[in-house]
């Protein structure tokens, strides 16, 4: 099955170098001749770990970050497609702390998939942008 | 050396851009984008075109363009290095870097080398404050800048 790798585009992970780190993935694997596919993405607001290469596996998402373009060959010599350890290997992406504390709602989807595809954001428009009202808006409605 | 011949046609082109654009609500900064895209900067013989065809003051276009920093009075070089000078990225050694460029390319913000090659700008700001200092050469960002990054940005800019 064609592996699936996201690699973010915008404009703080291009600013670190994700467009170099996209074309070396692309023609490695080509030259390699490997099956796999990759998905540019929105950022998960890891800034400091961008560009933040994740592949899919069987057990969700494995990240690897700051990634470089020179990092590429090593990453696929100890197995990105099946999220094979690597220095640069963060483990699974949902379990990073920073990810893992924090509730998301309407910005769940935005490193989920690619950005301009609605079917993306589709089903997360349903939810309420906030679990319950700012201060602000309760101040504003009290005093109608 | 400038390398931007005056082109003989800038009030025709302003007034075919004009007449394509006054339709839109609040057309003058979407003009001056167009005109700027076209020329490389907005030639001071624009402005009384669009005056006259938007029914406004030249006084009132003029303060427009020149409100906003982007857009130019004169052409730039070949090549346009800008440097984020906002606080974030002042914080992370952005002084520092900024000297550096000056020194490397030998000239100061808001000037063009000799050669016509880059000119330097500084800008407020980039959005990249989480992964500050940054630039931008030829509007493509650049995060995390050091002096090796820069160096390497002025040689890619004096190509």
């Amino acid at each position: 099955m064609t592996v699936k790798i996201y690699i973010p585009r915008d404009a703080a992970a291009v600013a670190l170098g994700a467009e170099k780190v996209a074309k070396a993935v692309a023609e490695t694997i080509a030259a390699r001749g490997l099956d796999a596919t990759i998905i540019r993405n929105g950022s998960r607001g890891m800034h400091w770990l961008e560009p933040l290469v994740e592949v899919e596996t069987a057990e969700g998402r494995v990240a690897y970050g700051p990634v470089k373009a020179r990092d590429v060959g090593s990453l696929l010599d100890a197995g990105l497609l099946d999220g094979g350890d690597h220095a640069l290997c963060l483990g699974k992406t949902e379990e990073i702390p920073f990810l893992k504390q924090q509730t998301r709602l309407t910005l769940r989807a935005a490193a989920s998939s690619i950005p301009c595809r609605s079917t993306t954001t589709r089903p997360m428009a349903a939810l309420p942008v906030c679990a319950t009202p700012s201060p602000w808006r309760r101040r504003r409605s009290s005093r109608r | 050396m400038n390398i931007h011949q005056p082109r003989a046609d800038i009030a025709e082109t302003t007034l075919a851009i004009v007449e394509e654009l006054k339709g839109l609500e609040g057309p003058l900064l979407p003009i001056l984008h167009e005109l700027q895209e076209e020329f490389g900067y907005v030639p001071q013989e624009c402005l009384p075109v669009i005056a006259r065809e938007l029914n406004l003051s030249r006084a009132e276009v003029y303060g427009v363009m020149t409100f906003y920093h982007d857009f130019r009075e004169h052409p730039a070089g070949r090549h346009v290095l800008k440097l984020c000078r906002a606080e974030a990225c002042q914080s992370m050694g952005g002084d520092q870097l900024a000297e550096r460029a000056k020194r490397l390319l030998g000239i100061d913000f808001h000037e063009t080398t000799p050669d016509g090659a880059v000119t330097l700008e500084p800008v407020y700001c980039l959005g990249l404050c989480s992964c500050a200092p940054s630039a931008m050469l030829d509007g493509e960002v650049h995060a995390r800048v050091d002096a090796a990054d820069l160096e390497a940005l002025v040689q890619e800019a004096r190509r």
